[in-house]
C-alpha cells in the first residue's frame, strides 16, 4: 500500500471521548480538507455525570479557542482548587491537597524539606498554611488574578468541576460547527483489509458502511475496535487497584462554596462529591467483588447523599490499559485506551493528552509502526505515572476492617512506585526524570497530605538559620492568610463571571 | 517558632569533604559545594599535585554553563576577561556526511512553528516543492555565526533575537584558577600533594583517608574523585568498573596544540572530520585551541600529528600533547562515600562540547542528593541511575554524527557507517526517517531542535513530514517562510562583529 495523506477519519463513539477527539482533531486539521466523522453507537450511555480536571486541562479548551466564561457557563462548572480527603488517611477528618505550590524554594532546596525539619524539631506544622490554594479553598474563596499588592505571593491554580453530559454536548456543538459529520447508528461489524488487518470500514445496522483511513476508538471500556476487533490485550491493574465501579447521581445540594472535589473514605470504597452550579454530583467508587451495586446505592443513600428515589448511573471500568493504544490504523482514546481510577482527575486529562500526542504524530495511510510504537511508549509512561500517583492514596495505613481496604492497601505495588516511595520516605527526595503529569512539588505535597512524611530532610538545609527561616515562612503564611481573606467568595466570582 | 537545630538533629551531617584532584572538575566541584555548604561547619579540602598535569586546553561549552555560573553568582564579563573567553553560537561540522559538506548545530531554534506544527515539517514540505533555501537560513545563530557577528539575545519572546542562546570558549586552566580563588575565598582549603595510599574502613570499605607522599594524611567523610581518567579512588580503590564504548565511538586518542589567535574570532567551534577522527578548533581571545581526536586502531600518532599541524590556521605555538582515553562510563559513579566527577566518571569525546556539562550535571545531582553521614541507599541508587542515563543520552547523540555518514574513503568511516548502534538510537533514527519525529525524553539535554539540527545536517531526511502542514495553503507557507529568512538575515547583519563586541565589552586585561 502506498503511503498517502489521510483524508478521512472515523471516530467510533459519541461520548465525551469521541467528541473531545472530534473537536481537537477538527481544530487541528482545519483547512486541510481532511474529513472527520463521528459514529455514535450509543456506547456512552453509562458515562459518569461529572468531570473534574487538573489545571492543565483548561489549556486544551483554550487551544480550541473557547472562552473560559463560556466553558464555565455551558458546563455548569465550579472552580476547583484541589481535593479534600475525608477520613483518608483514617485518623484525619479532613485533609486538603491543593493544586499549586507550597511555600517557596530555599535557594535550591525544595520547600518541603523545611517542613520536615520543623516537624522533626517538634513543631506542629500545617503544611497547607503555606499554600495560597489551600487558604482560599478553606474559605470558599476564589479569584482569577493573583491577590493584589502581595508581590511575591503566587496566584491560584485551578481546574474545573463540570457537568459531563453538558461538556460532551458543548464539544459536540463545537465539532459540528467545525464541519465534523455525525451518524447515530449501532455498529454491526467491522471490515478489515485482508493483507494487513487494517480497519477499512464500519458496518452500520442499516446496512450502510462507513469507510475511513484512520479509526479512533472512543467506544469506552468495551473497546470495540482496539479490543474486540483488533484483539489487543489489556494490562490489568485490578490486583493492586481493585475499584471497578463508579456510581454517580445528581443531587440538589448546592455546593457553590466548595471549590474542591471531596473524596470520603467509606467502608467498601470511597465516596465523592463534585460541586456544580446549584447542584452536586454525588458518587461512589467500589470493587464489584466486595460490594454489589444495590448495596452500594444503599450506602450512598445512608450517607445522606441522595434521595432514595434517584437512580444513579453505574459506570463500569477496569484500572489498567491496552497493551497497545495504537495498532495498525486504529488509535484508542478515553476509556477504550484504559482507565486510571478517577480519584484526583477524571477521564478528560489523559484523553486530551492522547489527542495532542496523536496530532503531533499524525500519520499517513501507511501508519508507520515505528510512529505507533513511539505513541504507545509515551502513552504507557503516562498511564504508569498516573497509576503511581494514585497509589499514594492506597498506601495510607488503613486499619479499616473491610475486605476492600485490606486488599487495596496490602496489594502489590509497581516497581516504579516502590522506588519513588522508598526514596521519598528515606530522604524526602523525588524522582524527576520521567515525563511527569505532576511536578516534583506536587508529588511531595501528595506524599505529605497522605501523612507519608520523609524520615530525613536535605542536610544542606542545616546551613540555613532555623529561626530566621522560620520567621520568614511564618510571615509568608500570614500574608497568604490575609490575602485569602480578601479574596471574593467563589459564589461572587461565578456570578460576576456569568454576568448574573 | 522553630527551636535551635542543634537540639533536634535527626542525623549526623557530613563534617568533612575531600576533593581529590584539581583541574576543571575539582575546582568546579569545590566552588559549587562551597556555595551551598558553610565551610566553618563542614570542611572542604582539595588535594592536587602540580606534578600531574590537567587535561584543560581550551574548552568549548554549551549554554547550560550559564546555570552553573549563575548558581555561583559569577559576573559574566569578569569571568570572560579572566579566562580569555569568547562567545559561542554553535558548532560547525565540516566533512562529516561527505567531504565538502558542512552544517552547524547552533544554539537556537529554527524558524517558527506554525499552527502547532514544528517548523522543520514546513521546511521539509518546501524542499519537496524544490525550494532550495537551506535549513540553516532559518537559524539566527547560524547566520550570525557565519557572518562573524554576535550580540546578546533578547528576552522579549516576540523578537527574533529571542530565538538563540550562547555559550563560551575559554581557557580551562584559567577557569580552574578563577574558580580556585573563588573557592578559597569561601573557605576551601587546598593541599599540594601526591596521593600514595588510600585507607578504607574495615567493615564497609568506606574511604577514611588519603595518604600523601610527604607523609601527610587527609581524613574525610565524603570523597569526590576528580582525579581524571585514572579514577584513583573510584576505580583503583573501590573497583567500580568501567563500561567501554569503543565499539560505538572508536576514537581513543587526542593530540592537542595551541595556535595563534584567529584574527576575525569566529563565534563558533569547528569540528572537521578527518580520515580516522576529527579536529577541533576553539577560538580564544589570545590563542586558538586545536586538537585531533582519532582512533589508534586506524591511525598512528605521527600521521595524526601531521594531519593536525597541516590543518592549524596561523602559527603553531607548542608541541602537540597526546591524551589517551577510553570512551565509556564508570559503572557506578557513586560508590560508598565516593563520587566520581569529571573524567573519573566517564569520558565522551568533546564533539558536542559536553565535558563541562557532564561535570556540572554531576555536581548539581550531588547537591540535589547531598548525603548525611548515614549515606542512604535509595539516594545513591537514584543518583547513579540518573547520571548513568545522562551519559547514555549524550553518547547516543555523539554516535549519531558518526553513524549518519556516506563517507567511504577510509576503513574508519567504513566501520562507523556500518557499525551497529545502541537500540534506542536506532529506534530514534528510524522514527525521524519515517515521519520527522525527533524523539527524546523530557529531561534530556538535547531536545527536539538539537536532534533535528543534527539529523538534517547529517542528511537523515524523513520520508514523510507532518501532514498538517497542508492546512496552510502553499502561498501562505512560502510567504511566511520567506519573511522568516529575511528577518533573520536582517537581525544578523545588524549585530556587531564578534571581535568588536569582545574588544568593547570583555577583552582580557
Amino acid at each position: 500500500m502506498p503511503a498517502l495523506p489521510i483524508r478521512k477519519i472515523v471516530i467510533l463513539g459519541g461520548g465525551l471521548a469521541g467528541w473531545t477527539a472530534a473537536a481537537g482533531m477538527s481544530n487541528s486539521l482545519r483547512g486541510s480538507g481532511v474529513s472527520v466523522i463521528v459514529v455514535d453507537a450509543s456506547t456512552s450511555a453509562d458515562e459518569p455525570l461529572a468531570e473534574y480536571t487538573l489545571p492543565a486541562t483548561l489549556k486544551f479548551f483554550e487551544y480550541l479557542g473557547m472562552r473560559e466564561a463560556d466553558l464555565v457557563r455551558e458546563t455548569s462548572a465550579t472552580y476547583r482548587l484541589g481535593t479534600e480527603f475525608r477520613g483518608w488517611p483514617l485518623h484525619a477528618p479532613r485533609r486538603l491537597r491543593p493544586f499549586g505550590a507550597h511555600g517557596a524554594n530555599i535557594g535550591f532546596i525544595p520547600f518541603h524539606h523545611f517542613a520536615v525539619r520543623a516537624r522533626q524539631a517538634g513543631e506542629s506544622i500545617d503544611f497547607n498554611a503555606f499554600s495560597m490554594n489551600a487558604a482560599a479553598a478553606r474559605r470558599g474563596r476564589f479569584a482569577h488574578a493573583p491577590p493584589q499588592s502581595r508581590g511575591s505571593l503566587p496566584g491560584l491554580e485551578y481546574g474545573l468541576c463540570m457537568d459531563r453530559p453538558q461538556c460532551t454536548r458543548l464539544l459536540r456543538r463545537y465539532a459540528l460547527a467545525a464541519g465534523v459529520a455525525e451518524i447515530c447508528s449501532p455498529v454491526d461489524g467491522v471490515y478489515r483489509r485482508n493483507d494487513d488487518g487494517f480497519v477499512e470500514s464500519l458496518l452500520l445496522s442499516d446496512g450502510n458502511s462507513i469507510d475511513g483511513e484512520l479509526f479512533i476508538d472512543c467506544s469506552g471500556p468495551q473497546a470495540l475496535l482496539i479490543g474486540e476487533t483488533l484483539e489487543i490485550g489489556f494490562v490489568d491493574w485490578s490486583a493492586s487497584l481493585p475499584c471497578n465501579r463508579m456510581l454517580t447521581v445528581t443531587t440538589g445540594v448546592d455546593a457553590s462554596l466548595a471549590t474542591v472535589l471531596r473524596c470520603t473514605a467509606a467502608a467498601d470504597g470511597w465516596m465523592l462529591e463534585i460541586p456544580l452550579q446549584q447542584r452536586t454530583v454525588a458518587g461512589m467508587l467500589f470493587a464489584a467483588r466486595n460490594l454489589n451495586e444495590e448495596t452500594a446505592i444503599a450506602r450512598l443513600v445512608t450517607a445522606g447523599r441522595l434521595d432514595a428515589s434517584l437512580r444513579p448511573i453505574v459506570t463500569r471500568f477496569r484500572n489498567g490499559h491496552r497493551v497497545r493504544f495504537w495498532d495498525r490504523n486504529c488509535i484508542a482514546l478515553g476509556s477504550a485506551a484504559g482507565s486510571v481510577e478517577p480519584l484526583i482527575f477524571s477521564e478528560l486529562h489523559l484523553l486530551q493528552n492522547g489527542i495532542s500526542r496523536l496530532m503531533r504524530m499524525f500519520p499517513d495511510t501507511a501508519c508507520d509502526a515505528r510512529v505507533a510504537e513511539e505513541f504507545n511508549s509515551e502513552t504507557r509512561d503516562e498511564f504508569e505515572n498516573a497509576r503511581d500517583y494514585l497509589m499514594i492514596n492506597y498506601s495510607v495505613p488503613a486499619s479499616r476492617d473491610s475486605a476492600f481496604w485490606r486488599s487495596a492497601c496490602n496489594a502489590p505495588r509497581s516497581a516504579s512506585f516502590r522506588r519513588k516511595h522508598e526514596l521519598f520516605r528515606s530522604s524526602g527526595r523525588l524522582v524527576s526524570r520521567e515525563n511527569e503529569l505532576f511536578s516534583t512539588a506536587e508529588w511531595a505535597a501528595a506524599w505529605i497530605s497522605a501523612d507519608l512524611w520523609p524520615q530525613a530532610y536535605d542536610p544542606l538545609l542545616d546551613r540555613m538559620d532555623a529561626a530566621q527561616l522560620g520567621e520568614h515562612f511564618s510571615r509568608m503564611s500570614a500574608a497568604i492568610d490575609a490575602a485569602a481573606t480578601n479574596l471574593p467568595t467563589h459564589d461572587a466570582c461565578l456570578s460576576n463571571l456569568l454576568g448574573e | 517558632m522553630i527551636r535551635p537545630q542543634c537540639l533536634t538533629m535527626s542525623r549526623q551531617n557530613i563534617k568533612s569533604i575531600v576533593i581529590v584532584g584539581g583541574g576543571t572538575a575539582g575546582w568546579m566541584t569545590a566552588a559549587a559545594l562551597a556555595r551551598v555548604i558553610d565551610t566553618r561547619q563542614t570542611s572542604i579540602e582539595l588535594v592536587e599535585s602540580s606534578e600531574i598535569g590537567t587535561v584543560g586546553v581550551g574548552e568549548a561549552t554549551i549554554p547550560a554553563i550559564h546555570d552553573f555560573n549563575r548558581r555561583l553568582g559569577i559576573d559574566e564579563v569578569e569571568f570572560m576577561r579572566r579566562t580569555n573567553a569568547t562567545f559561542k553560537l554553535g558548532i560547525e561540522f565540516v566533512d562529516w556526511h561527505h567531504k565538502g559538506d558542512e552544517y552547524m548545530h547552533p544554539f537556537g531554534s529554527y524558524g517558527q512553528d506554525l499552527n502547532g506544527v514544528a517548523f522543520h515539517h514546513y521546511w521539509l514540505r518546501q524542499r519537496q516543492q524544490l525550494d532550495t533555501t537551506p535549513f540553516a537560513a532559518y537559524s539566527l545563530p547560524h547566520v550570525a555565526a557565519k557572518l562573524g557577528r554576535f550580540d546578546y539575545p533578547d528576552k522579549d519572546s516576540r523578537s527574533v533575537k529571542s530565538t538563540f542562546a550562547y555559550a563560551f570558549h575559554f581557557d580551562a586552566s584559567l577557569y580552574a584558577g578563577y574558580l580556585r580563588s573563588y573557592s578559597e575565598k569561601l573557605g576551601v582549603r587546598r593541599t599540594e600533594g601526591r596521593i600514595v595510599d588510600v585507607r578504607q574502613r574495615a567493615d564497609d570499605g568506606f574511604i577514611e583517608s588519603v595518604l600523601l607522599a610527604d607523609g601527610g594524611r587527609i581524613d574525610g567523610q565524603l570523597f569526590i574523585d576528580c582525579s581524571g581518567f585514572r579514577g584513583l579512588l573510584i576505580e583503583d580503590t573501590l573497583h567500580a568498573g568501567y563500561e567501554d564504548w569503543r565499539h560505538w565511538l572508536p576514537c581513543d586518542r587526542a593530540l592537542a596544540v595551541p595556535g595563534s589567535r584567529l584574527p576575525d574570532l569566529p563565534p563558533y567551534t569547528r569540528a572537521t572530520a578527518h580520515s580516522a577522527g576529527w579536529q577541533w578548533r576553539i577560538p580564544l581571545q589570545h590563542r586558538t585551541g586545536n586538537g585531533h581526536v582519532f582512533s589508534s586502531q586506524y591511525m598512528d600518532e605521527d600521521e595524526a600529528a601531521a594531519i593536525l599541524l597541516d590543518n592549524v590556521a596561523g602559527e603553531v605555538l607548542a608541541e602537540p600533547r597526546l591524551l589517551r582515553f577510553t570512551p565509556g562510563k564508570r559503572k557506578t559513579m557513586w560508590s560508598r562515600n565516593c563520587i566520581a566527577i569529571g573524567l573519573s566518571g566517564g569520558f565522551l569525546e568533546p564533539l558536542e562540547s559536553t565535558s563541562i556539562y557532564l561535570i556540572q550535571a554531576a555536581i548539581m545531582k550531588l547537591i540535589e542528593f547531598f548525603p548525611a553521614q548515614a549515606f542512604s541507599r535509595p539516594e545513591i541508587d537514584e543518583f547513579n541511575r540518573q547520571m548513568s542515563t545522562k551519559f547514555d543520552e549524550v553518547r547516543d547523540f555523539i554516535i549519531l554524527h558518526y553513524k549518519a555518514t556516506e563517507r567511504d574513503d577510509s576503513p574508519f568511516w567504513n566501520y562507523c557507517r556500518s557499525m551497529p548502534i545502541p537500540e534506542e538510537l536506532e529506534r530514534r533514527m528510524q522514527l525521524f526517517r519515517a515521519r520527522g519525529i525527533a524523539s527524546h525524553r523530557s529531561s534530556e539535554l538535547f531536545i527536539e531542535t538539537n536532534w533535528v539540527s543534527v539529523y538534517l545536517g547529517q542528511h537523515v531526511i524523513p520520508a514523510a513530514s507532518d501532514p498538517r502542514v497542508d492546512c496552510l495553503n502553499a502561498a501562505t507557507i512560502r510567504q511566511r517562510l520567506g519573511d522568516m529568512t529575511a528577518h533573520i538575515r536582517k537581525a544578523a547583519e545588524a549585530m556587531p562583529t564578534h571581535a568588536g563586541f569582545i574588544d568593547r565589552r570583555c577583552a582580557a586585561r
